[in-house]
Formats: structure tokens, C-alpha cells, sequence
């Protein structure tokens, strides 16, 4: 096997809300195959991170490469085109569309793979096969999040992000969602993810950043992270 | 003073006080098309009692005002139901609505309109009064307490309501206190035409009040003082040729604004910046 | 009974021009989120330029209807951009000045550019030879029947489009979450276009199907259907493509009854005022919106 190549990287990123800096000269870096965890509590700027790669969020200064191309100023829909695909805050789910369209819209720019990645879908989830003529807005907390899942992986993209896949959701579902996303590694996935949920991101997770007001504090291995005295005290709790 | 700037001066100050009954609702966050509506009312109104009763002008125009705010209240009180783009499409409807039942009701003229009323000495003078008045009266709403609750609803109005603002009262208001406006301006419209017709009260008259008040900027109540006289004055600034093209010129004006400079001429900032200058003075 | 029939079907035919008028702007509501009223100006304009053309080739229908079709894509185009700004700042009551002043623009262009400004009558060639058809007592137009016909089959072939093409569900899914549907890679301005080039289409479609029915077009046309498009659109709900189908031809159906059985002079008055109601009744429309 050739050695780990770099999906993405980022170098000195500055984002700023007018005179409010949100993220300060983040650097980072994510191989291919890899699970990279970014931690840090609300405000720490995990979410305005990952809007900025895919284009939703103008970068003030600093270069984002993707697959050894910049796409620092690329619009979004052309970064998803490139194939990286998004889980957003919250699941976004388009409620009132059916579980279906919801995949096929996950294709939106691979028309021609979305038979075949319906089957692999249903075949993960049935549950998403008998509910796919159902509103995505009536299913469970769960089942959206395997939905938006399932839908950031039909268009086969290189690079999923997913921003806080476990908020809102029970224990059990948690546990569940990070084995998805260790399974998807194993198909030769990358994944980014951003979590305040530090503990299990940690243990599921291969590397991790911690980001705190905007700037990276820390960063390595996520079982080194995890012994760690600092962040074990900020973001794990006596446990 | 010639007859053509005595004309000029009226029309201005119907226009800057049909312009602020839009602005007011706007303050509150609603468009409210309503405006026309409430100006026929006024217009009739002042038509009829002056005519017909023979009331003089004041009483005419506080009556117009009774009327107008009454027979804007019962339509904002459906509004209260709605919000934004819904308030702001169906108040067309009134315009319709208030047309067709001029047309049905003979002691109004029906189509031919009301002619003859009775002409008005100074009137130039008692419209800048009045332009006055409503001057004073719209900064101090600004700036009381109820001015704040609106502008409060205008910026958000679910956050207004979780500061105790009851926002359907002050939608209500908004479109009550608009619509004794616009009937003041219909009144002196009225007197000033000494004729009116229901096709005066139509689309295109919505059009000028709204580019009155996008151009002059509606966070303000200063910009109509510039808008008016720019674009009421438009036919005599521009050569006669081109004249005939007003409304496309209109148009072309709102649309630009609406693109390039979405708050107006006069934006809150330039207020603030002159209201400073004076204070320092 | 048979004059009732034949008030129906023709109450039909108006309704399925409403439908479709309301159809095209329901799609502008979904990909901009904008109440375009100027729509049914730009039907005007497409009229207009179909009437021109019909005078300068000598009547040659053929070329008249493809003029109608390059003007109707065209300047429904033409008014995206300037909706673009508005829309990026989530202004949407000035997106109704805004298309309130397109309106008045094009009426004036009208007025000061076509016929003078006066109403003009389409030849009899392009409105079904004026053929009547006969069924025992009833009698109808041809031009009123083939109108209700392609209206029907335009709206279910668009229906169609919005829910079984991918570009269509991205319409929809614009329509719902902007944000998310750009997270999807669905890109604003390429979709946003592509709605807008289809309503144009619609358009020029609707223009063919009133220059059948009605006949005479002028500069007051554009007005009159504007406004009563646009509160059909709120009566039935936002961006409800069906509600607003169902709608518009159930309100052509009562206005047919109405002017065949009301003392005429009134009808407006009550038909603004029961559609107000109702919309003050429930503020989303009859059938709910998109959202």
C-alpha cells in the first residue's frame, strides 16, 4: 500500500464577523482513511470551520486545500462537487420531502451512482427502505441522523463532514451513530467531525484538535488527547 | 404666488404625508398597501362634507381623520392575523375593493367622480400646517416608548413578544394611525383637485408612494422631505419629452434603489450624524 | 342546464389560466422565495410581442409563437438579478416593491410603445378559426376546450418535473432550507435561473392560451391578472403548487357563475373581499405552504 495521502489542509485561516474573530490561524490537517475529531465547547468556532471549507463562510485569510487543490474561494456547491459532503448541525433534514428524495438529493451531483448507492444505503439502514415514501419530518431523532448520513454518503465523496452528529441524541443512538462512522472509515472513508461530546469522539476517533475561542489549543492522537491532564479537566469532567 | 407652485407645494405635502403613512406601518415591519385605500376614504370624505354639507376645512379634515382611522382599524384588525409578505399582498386587495365600491355607490359619483368641491383660501398654508403637525406627531411616536416597542417588532417580532410587546396590538395601531394619515392626504388632495375619481386611487399611485418612500429611506421619517420634491418635481426636472415616461422612470429609480442603496437616501446614520452636529452647536 | 355546462367549461378555461399564472409564480416562490407580480406582466409583454411579429411576417403563426416563447424566457430572465441582491439579504417585502415596479414599467411600456397604447385584437386564425362545437343544445368553443386541454396537461407535466427530476426536487428542496440545499451542492444561481427560464416558458405558454380564450390584449392586461394571481397564490398558500392549481380554477369557475348570474357591478368588491377573508381566516392559505 502507498503511504497516507493528504485529503485536506488547512494553513493559517483567519475568519472574521466583521471586527469579531471567529477562527485566528488555524492550521490542520486530514489524511486519507483517517477519523479527526475537533473539540471545543460552544463558541469555539468548530461549526464556522467547517462552513468555511465547504464555501458557506468567506475565509478572511489563509488557504484551504482539498485533494492538492485550493479551494479556498470555491462556492460551495462546486466543493461539494469535488466530493466533500456535509451532515449539518442539527441533521438539516428537508422535512417535508420524503426519505428518498432526501438520498436521491444527497446525489446531487452523481446522477448515475444513485441507484446502486440506494441499495448499499438500504442495505445498511432498512429502516430507511420502509420509510422511504415517508416525510424525513416524521421520523425519530435517530433515524434522521442515519438519514442525513445515508445522504452525505450517496454521492461517494472523498471527505464527510459531519458538525455535531451526536447533539440531541440518546446514549444509545450516540454509540450507534460513531460505530456508522467507524464502519465507513473501514470502507476507506475520511471523516471530520466536530463535537462537544468529547469523551466518545475520542474513543471513536483517530486524531483531534481541540479549539478553543477561535484558535487551536491542542492536538494530536485522540488517546493522547484523552489522557491528557488539560483537556480532561476542560472538556471530559471527573468521570 | 403663481397657481403652478401653489400646486407643487400642495402635492407635496399630500405626498410626504401619504409617504409617512406608509412609513408608520413599516416602523411596525409591515408593508402595508392599504395606503391608497385610506387616502380615497379621506378623499371622498372631505369631498362629500365639504360639498354636500358644506363643513368647513378643519372639521373636514378631523372628520376625515375619524373616518379614516375607523374604517382603517376594522381591516387592521384582520391584519393582526397575518404577517409580512401575507399583509402586505392582501392589503392590495383593498384597493380593489375600495374602487369598486365607489363605482357602486351613487351619492360618491359612482365612475364620474365627485366635481365641484369647494375651493379652499390658503391652502398652501394650512397643508404645511398640517404637514407640520404630522411632523411633530410621528418624532414623538419615534421616540416614545410605543415608537420603541415598534421598532423592536420591526426588527424581530417573535424577540418583541418575548419582551412583553403584545405585537398584534402595535401591528393595529401601526395600520390605524396609517390610515388616519392617509386620509388627512386624501382630504387635501381632495381640495387641492377640487375633482377626484376612483381611478386616481390605483396602482400607479401605490407605486409612487412606495418609491417616495424606498428612495427617500424608510428608517427614517426625514427622507420624504427629499424623495417627495425630487420625484414629484420629476416632470418639471426632466425635459418634456421625456416627461410622458414618468411612471418608467419611477420604476427604474425604485428598482435601483432597491439594488444599490436598499435604506434610502436618508439613512438613520446621516440622522444621528446630524442630529449631532447640532447638539454640539 | 346547457347555458350553466357551457358557463362551466368556459368558467374552466379562465381558471386554468389563473392556475397556470398562479403555477409560474408559485415557482418563482420556490426558488427565490419572491411574490412576483411582474409575471404577469411579462405574459403581457409576450403577447405583445407575438401580436408584433404576427403584423410584420404577414401572420405567420409559426414565427409568432417562437418569438413569444424567446421574449417570455428571456425577460423572465432578465428580472432574476435584479430580485438577487434582495433575495441574499432576506429582504422579501421589498421583493414585492420590486416586482410591483417591473409591472408598472412594462404597463407603461405598453401604453407608450405598442398600438399606442390601445387594446389590440389577435387574428381569428390564431384563436381556433372561432370554430364552436356542438353537443345537442350545448355550445362551445374550440379554443376554450384545447385551452382547458394544454393547461391541464402543462400543469401535470410540471408537476411531474418538480417531483420526479432531480432538478425539480432541488427546486423544492431550495424552497424548504436554502441552507441545507446548498450543503447538498445545489447551486443558487444556476437553479434559481433554471426556475426562472422555465416560469418564462410557462409564460409564453400562458400568453398562446389567452390569446385562444381571450383574444384582445392592452395595457391594463397585465394588472388585472397580476394582482388577482397573486391573491390567489396566498388564498391557496405559498409555494402549494396543487393548492393553488385546485384554487385558481375553482375561483375561475365561481367568477364564470358570478358574471353570468350576479348583477355585474359588484362581483369585484366581493370576490377581493371573500378571498380576504379567507386568507385573514388562515394566514398560510387554504392548502398550507412550503415551507
Amino acid at each position: 500500500m502507498e503511504q497516507m495521502s493528504r485529503i485536506l489542509k488547512i494553513e493559517e485561516l483567519s475568519v472574521y464577523y466583521g471586527q469579531i474573530c471567529a477562527i485566528k490561524r488555524i492550521n490542520m490537517e486530514v489524511f486519507e482513511g483517517e477519523i479527526v475529531t475537533l473539540i471545543g465547547s460552544n463558541g469555539a468556532g468548530k461549526s464556522t470551520l467547517i462552513n468555511t471549507i465547504i464555501g458557506l463562510q468567506k475565509a478572511t485569510k489563509g488557504k484551504i486545500t482539498f485533494m492538492n487543490e485550493d479551494i479556498t474561494k470555491v462556492s460551495t456547491d462546486k466543493v461539494i462537487k469535488r466530493g466533500i459532503s456535509v451532515v449539518p448541525e442539527g441533521r438539516g433534514m428537508l422535512a417535508s420531502m420524503t426519505v428518498l428524495e432526501n438520498l436521491q438529493l444527497g446525489a446531487y451531483h452523481k446522477k448515475n451512482v444513485i441507484e446502486q448507492n440506494l441499495e448499499k444505503v438500504y442495505e445498511r439502514f432498512p429502516i430507511l427502505y420502509d420509510r422511504r415514501l415517508q416525510k424525513a419530518g416524521t421520523l425519530s431523532g435517530g433515524e434522521q441522523q442515519m438519514l442525513a448520513i445515508s445522504r452525505a454518503i450517496m454521492g461517494d465523496p472523498k471527505l464527510i463532514l459531519l458538525d455535531e452528529p451526536s447533539l440531541a441524541l440518546s446514549p444509545a443512538y450516540v454509540d450507534k451513530i460513531f460505530k456508522i462512522l467507524v464502519e465507513l472509515k473501514k470502507e476507506g472513508m475520511t471523516i471530520l467531525l466536530s463535537e462537544q461530546n468529547a469523551k466518545k469522539a475520542l474513543q471513536y476517533s483517530d486524531r483531534g484538535y481541540v479549539l478553543d475561542l477561535g484558535e487551536t489549543v491542542l492536538d494530536g492522537k485522540s488517546s493522547d488527547l484523552a489522557g491528557n491532564p488539560a483537556v480532561r479537566s476542560a472538556y471530559l469532567g471527573a468521570d | 404666488m403663481s397657481t403652478a407652485l401653489s400646486y407643487f407645494i400642495i402635492f407635496c405635502c399630500v405626498f410626504i404625508i401619504l409617504t409617512w403613512a406608509a412609513y408608520v406601518p413599516f416602523r411596525a415591519g409591515l408593508l402595508y398597501n392599504g395606503t391608497v385605500y385610506c387616502m380615497a376614504i379621506g378623499g371622498y370624505f372631505a369631498a362629500l362634507a365639504s360639498k354636500t354639507w358644506h363643513w368647513p376645512f378643519w372639521v373636514c379634515i378631523i372628520g376625515a381623520i375619524v373616518v379614516g382611522a375607523i374604517l382603517g382599524f376594522i381591516p387592521a384588525l384582520g391584519f393582526s392575523r397575518t404577517s409580512g409578505i401575507v399583509t402586505a399582498v392582501s392589503s392590495m386587495a383593498l384597493i380593489f375593493i375600495i374602487q369598486s365600491v365607489i363605482r357602486n355607490i351613487d351619492i360618491l359619483g359612482a365612475g364620474r367622480g365627485i366635481s365641484g368641491i369647494p375651493k379652499i383660501e390658503n391652502l398652501v398654508l394650512y397643508s404645511l400646517i398640517l404637514v407640520l403637525i404630522v411632523a411633530v406627531f410621528i418624532f414623538r411616536l419615534d421616540h416614545s416608548r410605543l415608537g420603541r416597542a415598534f421598532e423592536a417588532v420591526q426588527t424581530d417580532p417573535d424577540m418583541a413578544a418575548t419582551l412583553g410587546v403584545n405585537v398584534k396590538i402595535i401591528s393595529v395601531l401601526g395600520l390605524t394611525i396609517s390610515s388616519a394619515l392617509g386620509a388627512v392626504a386624501g382630504a387635501i388632495y381632495a381640495f387641492n383637485m377640487r375633482i377626484i375619481y376612483p381611478e386616481t386611487f390605483g396602482f400607479s399611485l401605490l407605486l409612487s408612494v412606495m418609491t417616495m418612500l424606498f428612495v427617500g429611506g424608510r428608517y427614517t421619517q426625514w427622507g420624504m422631505f427629499i424623495s417627495v420634491p425630487l420625484l414629484w418635481g420629476i416632470n418639471k426636472w426632466i425635459p418634456s419629452s421625456l416627461a410622458i415616461y414618468a411612471q418608467i422612470i419611477y420604476g427604474v429609480i425604485l428598482i435601483v434603489i432597491l439594488m444599490a442603496r436598499p435604506e434610502g437616501l436618508v439613512t438613520r446614520k446621516m440622522v444621528a450624524g446630524v442630529g449631532r452636529v447640532f447638539v454640539r452647536k | 342546464m346547457e347555458s350553466f355546462i357551457a358557463q362551466v367549461i368556459n368558467g374552466l378555461a379562465t381558471g386554468s389560466i389563473y392556475a397556470l399564472i398562479v403555477l409560474g409564480m408559485n415557482l418563482l416562490v420556490l426558488v427565490r422565495d419572491i411574490v412576483h407580480q411582474g409575471y404577469a406582466h411579462i405574459i403581457m409583454i409576450t403577447m405583445a410581442a407575438g401580436w408584433i411579429t404576427l403584423n410584420t411576417s404577414g401572420g405567420n403563426i409559426a414565427m409568432a409563437i417562437a418569438v413569444m416563447v424567446v421574449v417570455g424566457v428571456l425577460v423572465t430572465m432578465a428580472t432574476e438579478p435584479l430580485f438577487r441582491p434582495l433575495c441574499k439579504r432576506g429582504a422579501q417585502l421589498e421583493t414585492i416593491v420590486l416586482a410591483m415596479s417591473v409591472g408598472i414599467i412594462l404597463t407603461e411600456f405598453m401604453s407608450q410603445f405598442v398600438n399606442s397604447g390601445g387594446n389590440f385584437a389577435f387574428p381569428a386564425s390564431m384563436r381556433g378559426g372561432g370554430i364552436t362545437l356542438t353537443f345537442g343544445l350545448i355550445r362551445l368553443s374550440l379554443a376554450n376546450i384545447i385551452a382547458l386541454i394544454s393547461a391541464v396537461v402543462v400543469a401535470l407535466v410540471l408537476l411531474w418535473f418538480m417531483h420526479k427530476t432531480q432538478q425539480g426536487r432541488a427546486i423544492r428542496a431550495m424552497a424548504q432550507n436554502l441552507r441545507v440545499a446548498k450543503m447538498l451542492g445545489i447551486p443558487f444561481g444556476m437553479t434559481g435561473m433554471i426556475g426562472f427560464g422555465i416560469a418564462g416558458f410557462l409564460a409564453a405558454i400562458i400568453a398562446i392560451l389567452i390569446i385562444m380564450t381571450i383574444g384582445t390584449c392592452g395595457p391594463s392586461l397585465g394588472d388585472t391578472f397580476a394582482v388577482k394571481s397573486v391573491i390567489l397564490m396566498l388564498f391557496a398558500g405559498m409555494g402549494n403548487l396543487k393548492g393553488g392549481l385546485l384554487s385558481a380554477l375553482f375561483m375561475g369557475l365561481i367568477e364564470a357563475m358570478a358574471l353570468a348570474y350576479l348583477p355585474g357591478s359588484w362581483t369585484q368588491a366581493i370576490f377581493y373581499g371573500v378571498i380576504m377573508l379567507v386568507i385573514i381566516w388562515k394566514p398560510n392559505g387554504l392548502f398550507g405552504t412550503a415551507k
